[in-house]
């Protein structure tokens, strides 16, 4: 039988173990850097869409029309029927699930002292679909409905020097303009995977922050959650519709991606890995060019030899070509590999953002845990594969360009 | 020696593709360093001079307990007599002035602003002849006037400020506050002046209302909540720090702006530990490629190398003609890299890029509102230069070593 | 006297698990200004006395004399100076540096040594006119035939008067006609310098050429002719 092609490109490999090594390494180490960058972005996104979808904005939000307008004033007075519009988006094809919430600035009395807070007043039923509150809650539990309790974040907690069982009287501007205040025990300590929650926000049952702000069976906003398989904007240009068709009711439905910019300019960011992981192949690649040309004129007398016995042009490229793809698909394959050990190590430790996400205000977890997305590596792979081995095209064609005889006369 | 060198020279040009290809590696590389670098520092320029112009000032002096609490902003914790402190400071070539920083709630009304609305805000009351010798708002109204000395009811926003609540010269706002001693006072303030402040987080929050008016209105008796220093550029803060601290009573602490502005520090920190590591791999590539084509070299003129030896040629002088052709690649690519980051970089420090539309929605860290610059750097040129050259140098060394601890006649039947 | 004493020298090389005896207790002694070539078929171990001799290898047993000094006394650094003094090379494959001119792969070999500028100047020129090279000093070895080419390696042999001359199958890439040519100006040489010249090599021609023949067979000798 005789040897095939590719056969004899893999035993060539090994003729200079070390020189094969060598390249491979060059693009292992480029595919190892990509896929460790990828994964970090993809976490930082996956984790910024969770944040922002259980926490922030829902996967739909409805709000008041001219709520955004004048989002700044805080217009509790711009708000919707709590019951009809849960009731209308609820029916929609693909939504699984609707809460309600009240944001809305407080100031805690504590000692004669004003202390800036963020009020959430939420269905701790209906929130449980969005929020886990029992995977966050740390100390106590979660507030009951009808009562005064509420549940604040760790940090604040901290500052105030506040714990479990002490009052705090909540002070706000109600959605009639007018001030009002109202005492409530502290049953609950949360940590928060944003820092910026844990060190800031408050949640007590929606009925009394109604109660509270003068908002009786009203609220500022319903967040919706959708199905698999559908898309959030046909959703939300869907439950739009259904509120104007059914209530007579202009609203601001929109989803979660359109609604937050941090997310596009992670999209950014991602782009401008994409072009430098292609820098990085490419000077991986320069490796294994220099290599596959020092390999070609170091055989070159073998290279006449076969010229003479009738293998030329194509086939002769075909050959270095194939020595090429080879090595990079071991480099890339380790690389892949050694990167995937990286984020799977990550994940378990996890990566402290905490220092430097100390003063920045995005929605983004102090602490991420990467992922394993074998997508991702999948896309290394063949990507470190596909680059590297097109490197060695042009010295690989400029093998079979070389005349037999003079390679032939070649020491 | 001479004879080296020049051998050296003459032997990068026997495999010119090779020594390209790896010099153009070593080129982007180094292009990348600096570029990133030109960014990096260009960014921390104008945001430390948007700090210390805007923000923090070189020093502040606040009262013992402030700076636990800062916060939530505590009236109790205050500077009981600024004007002798003031005296004390303005001795260390420094100027002052005295600032009361309190939280409020605003609330907006609909004649003026077609909606009802309130919010919790940071009002800075400031002296408005005083101020400008520590801070530079001077330069920023854009509508309307300063404030005047005393003046009760004048409010200056900061114009991004301004325009996401749509406010306008002439409204009329009221701030909602306790006072020192806990007492809750309401005062209708006018809004007088609109200042634009490159400092986009100052931009975005700011509220300056006259300090007398303060005073009267939170009960401060004249105290303050604190004392803000300029220093001359090149000081020494720690020193001057220690120096200020030492002369000050009990009860006072005094904070370089290092402290103020941590969060800056810390995003500052962490991209230069991101890109830090980005540049490390790359040079891990650069490398990886010259010893390669060092290594190659070397294979190849395996015989040359016995018979260099066995000429009688000394083996440090035949592994400084290698070393001197690795440097000379390196040399290529330290060039090259540099002269391509350096044209990168004229764009970057002349015109820059306008990120207004990302900075004006998101706090990023830098104190950049619009244009992000990129800067030179003498250092940063200088080290690519030398990193390149030596780098190429040391990754050469241990093949060749390798190849001279052969026996000569192995090297010469080498095939 | 003996410019050369070889005594019972003996160099063994492991492959893999065998060991090969390349020299086995050999023994010749060679004076000043001799012609002398050794010659046997592939594996006799011509090329392994010759590069014991050139001390670019190690012996096993016994000893080799040149001036009297034992070369197994003498540490790497002292073998690298002697080389650089007193020995030169010429190689099948004439391993001239490709990138560097005829004059400077001549030249190079003297500035290796303590020689002003003027100097080696002077000799190189003078030693290339005697080799034939005249006019080709600037042309690099790309440019030179297989014959213009091993002039080149002779010349630089020659450059810094050695006292020895070791040449391992100078002739084995030249065609007969210019293998013949250097054969006669090698012997030019060695008559005109008393350089002592040995050869280690299978070609009749340079046998025939040699004022001593020694033969070495499976690492030892089996005979050794004095001619003329």
């Amino acid at each position: 039988m005789t040897i095939k092609l590719p056969a004899v490109a893999f035993r060539n490999i090994f003729r200079n173990l070390r020189r094969s090594i060598l390249c491979a390494v060059a693009i292992a180490v480029s595919a190892m850097a990509i896929m460790a960058l990828l994964s970090l972005l993809e976490t930082m996104e996956t984790d910024m869409a969770t944040n922002l979808t259980s926490y922030y904005t829902g996967e739909v939000r409805i709000r008041h029309a001219e709520y955004e307008k004048y989002e700044r004033y805080n217009p509790l007075h711009l708000s919707l029927d709590t019951e009809a519009v849960i009731s209308v988006a609820s029916d929609v094809g693909g939504v699984k699930a609707a809460t309600a919430r009240i944001n809305f600035p407080a100031n805690l009395y504590i000692d004669g002292q004003n202390n800036g807070a963020m009020g959430v007043g939420v269905d701790f039923a209906t929130e449980q679909a969005f929020i886990d509150f029992s995977a966050i809650v740390d100390e106590g539990r979660i507030p009951k409905p009808g009562a005064n309790e509420l549940l604040m974040g760790k940090f604040l907690a901290h500052d105030l020097g506040l714990s479990l069982g002490d009052k705090v009287t909540m002070l706000t501007s109600t959605a009639l303009r007018g001030s009002n205040a109202m005492t409530f025990t502290i049953v609950g300590i949360a940590s928060f995977p944003v820092g910026g929650l844990s060190a800031k926000t408050v949640y007590i049952p929606i009925d009394r922050a109604q109660y509270l702000l003068r908002m009786e069976g009203k609220t500022q906003e319903v967040l919706l959650l959708t199905e698999d398989g559908y898309r959030e904007r046909d959703v939300a240009q869907a439950v739009e519709t259904a509120l104007e068709e059914y209530l007579s009711l202009e609203t601001e439905t929109r989803a979660w991606k359109d609604l937050n910019m941090m997310y596009s300019f992670l999209s950014i960011a991602k782009f401008i890995y994409y072009v430098m992981g292609a820098i990085f192949f490419v000077l991986g690649s320069t490796v294994i060019i220099n290599t596959t040309m020092m390999v070609i004129y170091e055989r070159i007398r073998e290279i006449g030899t076969l010229g003479a016995l009738g293998m030329q042009g194509k086939e002769l490229t075909r050959l270095f070509l194939l020595e090429g793809t080879f090595i990079s698909i071991a480099g890339s394959t380790l690389g892949t590999l050694v990167g995937v050990l990286i984020v799977f190590i990550l994940s378990k430790t996890g990566i402290n953002f905490t220092e430097a996400m100390s003063g920045v205000d995005m929605e983004i977890s102090s602490i991420l845990f990467p992922r394993v997305n074998w997508f991702t590596a999948l896309y290394v792979w063949i990507y470190a594969i596909i680059i590297s081995s097109l490197s060695t095209l042009i010295p690989s064609r400029k093998a079979s360009k070389i005349q037999i005889v003079e390679a032939l006369r070649y020491v | 020696m001479k004879f080296i060198l020049q051998l050296a020279v003459k032997n990068l040009s026997r495999y010119k593709r090779r020594t390209i290809i790896t010099a153009v590696a070593i080129a982007v590389g180094l292009m990348m360093y600096i570029i990133v670098d030109s960014i990096l520092r260009g960014a921390s320029l104008e945001s430390m001079r948007n700090l210390r112009w805007y923000e923090t000032a070189s020093l502040r002096v606040y009262a013992e307990g402030y700076w636990e609490d800062r916060a939530f902003l505590p009236l109790e914790n205050s500077i009981e007599d600024p004007a002798s402190i003031m005296s004390l400071v303005e001795g260390e070539q420094g100027v002052a002035t005295v600032r009361t920083t309190f939280a409020a709630e605003m609330i907006l009304y609909s004649d003026d602003f077609g909606e009802n609305g309130n919010m919790n805000v940071k009002v800075t009351a400031i002296d408005p002849t005083q101020d400008f010798e520590v801070y530079r708002f001077e330069d920023t109204l854009v509508e309307g006037r300063f404030l005047e000395p005393g003046e009760m009811d004048g409010l200056l926003l900061g114009s991004w400020f301004a325009e996401d609540i749509g406010a306008e010269v002439g409204y009329w706002v009221t701030l909602l506050t306790r006072g020192k001693g806990g007492f809750y006072e309401a005062f209708d303030m006018q809004i007088v002046g609109i200042v634009n402040c490159p400092n986009p987080n100052v931009n975005r929050t700011l509220i300056m209302m006259d300090i007398a008016a303060a005073d009267t209105y939170l009960g401060m008796e004249n105290s303050v909540t604190s004392i803000d220093i300029l220093l001359p550029e090149k000081t020494d803060l720690e020193l001057a720090k220690v120096a200020i601290q030492a002369k000050l009573p009990e009860g006072l602490e005094v904070f370089t702006w290092k402290d103020l502005a941590q969060d800056y520090l810390a995003i500052v920190g962490a991209k230069q530990g991101g890109t830090g590591m980005i540049l490390f791999l790359v040079f891990i590539i650069a490398a990886v490629g010259v010893s390669n084509t060092m290594l190659m070299a070397m294979y190849e003129r395996m015989r040359e190398l016995g018979m260099m030896r066995a000429l009688g040629m000394r083996d440090r002088d035949i592994l400084l003609s290698f070393l001197f052709e690795a440097g000379g690649i390196g040399l290529i690519g330290s060039v090259v890299g540099i002269a391509l980051g350096s044209l990168v970089n004229i764009y970057l420090v002349n015109t820059g890029f306008d990120f207004g539309f990302m900075f004006r929605n998101m706090d990023i860290g830098f104190r950049i509102s619009s244009v992000m610059r990129g800067a030179w750097s003498l250092s940063t040129i200088l080290k690519a230069f030398s990193a390149g050259i030596f780098l190429s140098m040391l990754v050469a060394v241990l093949p060749i070593r390798r190849a001279l601890k052969l026996d000569i006649p192995t090297c010469l039947h080498h095939q | 006297m003996s410019i050369i004493r070889i005594e019972k020298v003996s160099r063994n090389y492991k492959t893999g698990a065998t060991l090969v005896k390349a020299l086995k207790k050999v023994s010749l002694t060679i004076e000043a200004g001799e012609f002398l070539s050794i010659a046997g078929p592939s594996g006799s171990g011509k090329t392994t006395l010759l590069n014991l001799i050139g001390c670019i290898d190690e012996l096993d047993e016994g000893e080799i004399f040149i001036n009297d000094t034992a070369i197994s006394s003498m540490d790497k650094i002292e073998k690298t100076a002697f080389r650089r003094n007193n020995l030169g090379f010429i190689f099948q494959t004439y391993n001239l540096i490709p990138v560097l001119s005829a004059y400077e792969n001549v030249s190079f070999v003297l500035s290796l040594l303590d020689i002003s500028e003027r100097e080696i100047k002077r000799r190189t020129y003078e030693v290339l006119m005697e080799v034939g090279l005249e006019g080709m000093e600037d042309r690099r070895p790309s440019k030179l035939s297989g014959g213009q080419q091993q002039r080149v390696a002779i010349a630089r042999a020659l450059v810094k008067n050695p006292q020895i001359i070791l040449a391992d199958e100078p002739t084995a890439n030249l065609d007969s006609k210019t293998g013949a040519e250097i054969l006669k100006l090698m012997k030019r040489m060695n008559e005109k310098y008393h350089t002592t010249f040995l050869f280690s090599t299978h070609d009749q021609m340079i046998m025939d050429y040699a004022s001593r023949l020694v033969q070495l067979h499976d690492g030892a000798i089996v005979s050794d002719e004095r001619r003329r």
